[in-house]
């Protein structure tokens, strides 16, 4: 036991094993003899993982490995450019399909005053009526030649982890300022 | 770090320290970028410079050589078709272990039935048994223990005591904290031990 009444962690040991750590540990392993048991269990474990080496191919292999990768990848695509600015285009996107989904939504869910109450066949003019969709339509619409991916749901299936990211880093400010 | 001789602050794997290769080296960020603005033949300076660490890494994971050799070229294959999205915010060879790490985790998974891996924890038999083994064969018996081993451990042995790598190196690779990896490594090391003592045994 240390001057606490605990014996050391697989940490500490590892620290001792490793010669990272002597003063109090290393003078705790010389009085416990549970923690010397460990250590010296670790310390042999060590030695048999030294000993086997992995046997080593001929050299023809090595000098032949690269030709053997390069002839795969020849046959496999080119990896695409970092597409950093498909990010605000996304970004872009989103806001814009979010908007033409949410503002009418959000125009009809409004609590009705008594005095502004609308009859029902004039809550909102039809979406095709709206004279902002076309605006909202002709943005989007000028995004998509630029995805060169089919469309934006194609372009979001298409993103990587890190687009993905900085795509959520991005419109994470507008999803709690309520905008989204 | 790969293809660097080993800091005299590790002594674990001092054994196996191999030296960095002679004559010039172009650094890896520069070969990266230009693989990354499509310079493909770049990318085989890669492959030279990583093969046989990227090799040995998927030998002691699986124990063959045939294996071995799939793996490490697959490794390469998805190491080319993500370059594009390496940052430099890790050293290079720090992402290709991850890679490597990750495809032999997916290789073990789809080709080992379950229940082969060994538990966590094992119980001590047979100790002192050891001695009966020939020199040769005990080699042969550790790297099957090896990769034997619960896979953060095995993936923690290897990296730190076959390749030489710090604590947070493989803490970055492996996806746990500084602290997780030395244990999993002490756990990996007594383990390796209590297999080899009753693999003696039998």
């Amino acid at each position: 036991m240390n001057s606490d009444g605990r014996h050391l962690t697989d940490e500490d040991l590892m620290d001792v094993l490793d010669g990272a750590r002597g003063g109090s540990a290393a003078r705790h392993v010389g009085l416990c003899a549970s923690c010397a048991g460990r250590l010296a269990e670790a310390r042999e474990g060590l030695a048999l993982a030294r000993a086997a080496d992995v046997p080593e191919p001929p050299e023809l292999y090595w000098q032949s490995f690269p030709r053997r990768v390069a002839a795969r990848l020849q046959a496999a695509p080119s990896p695409r450019p970092w597409r950093g600015w498909l990010v605000p285009a996304f970004a872009t996107a989103v806001a814009l399909a979010a908007a033409v989904a949410i503002i009418p939504r959000r125009a009809t869910e409004a609590p009705a005053s008594p005095a502004h109450t609308l009859a029902p066949w004039s809550a909102l003019p039809p979406a095709e009526a709206d004279p902002g969709l076309p605006v909202l339509q002709a943005a989007a619409s000028d995004l998509d030649p630029a995805l060169e991916c089919g469309g934006l749901a194609e372009c979001l299936a298409d993103l990587s982890e890190e687009e993905s990211q900085d795509l959520v880093q991005m419109l994470r400010p507008a999803v709690k300022d309520g905008s989204l | 770090m790969i293809g660097q001789a080993l800091s005299p602050s590790l002594p674990i794997g001092a054994a196996l320290v191999r030296p960095p290769a002679a004559g010039l080296r172009v650094d890896d960020r520069e070969a990266v970028l230009a693989c990354q603005s499509g310079e493909r033949e770049a990318f085989d300076l890669l492959v030279e410079r990583y093969q046989r660490d990227i090799y040995r890494l998927c030998y002691r994971y699986v124990n063959d050589p045939q294996d071995a050799n799939d793996m490490a070229q697959e490794v390469f294959l998805k190491a080319y078709r993500a370059i594009h999205r390496f940052r430099g915010d890790s050293s290079f060879s720090t992402w290709l272990y991850r890679i490597a790490v990750n495809t032999c985790l997916n290789f073990r998974s789809s080709r080992r039935p379950e229940g082969e891996e060994l538990p966590d924890s094992l119980p001590d038999k047979h100790a002192g048994a050891l001695d009966a083994m020939v020199e040769d064969e005990r080699a042969s018996r550790v790297r099957e223990a090896v990769s034997r081993l619960p896979e953060k451990q095995r993936a923690t042995l290897i990296l730190k005591i076959y390749h030489e790598l710090t604590h947070e190196e493989v803490a970055g690779i492996v996806g746990s904290s500084v602290g997780t990896v030395k244990a999993n490594l002490f756990h990996a090391l007594g383990n390796l031990r209590k297999m080899l003592h009753a693999e003696a045994g039998k």
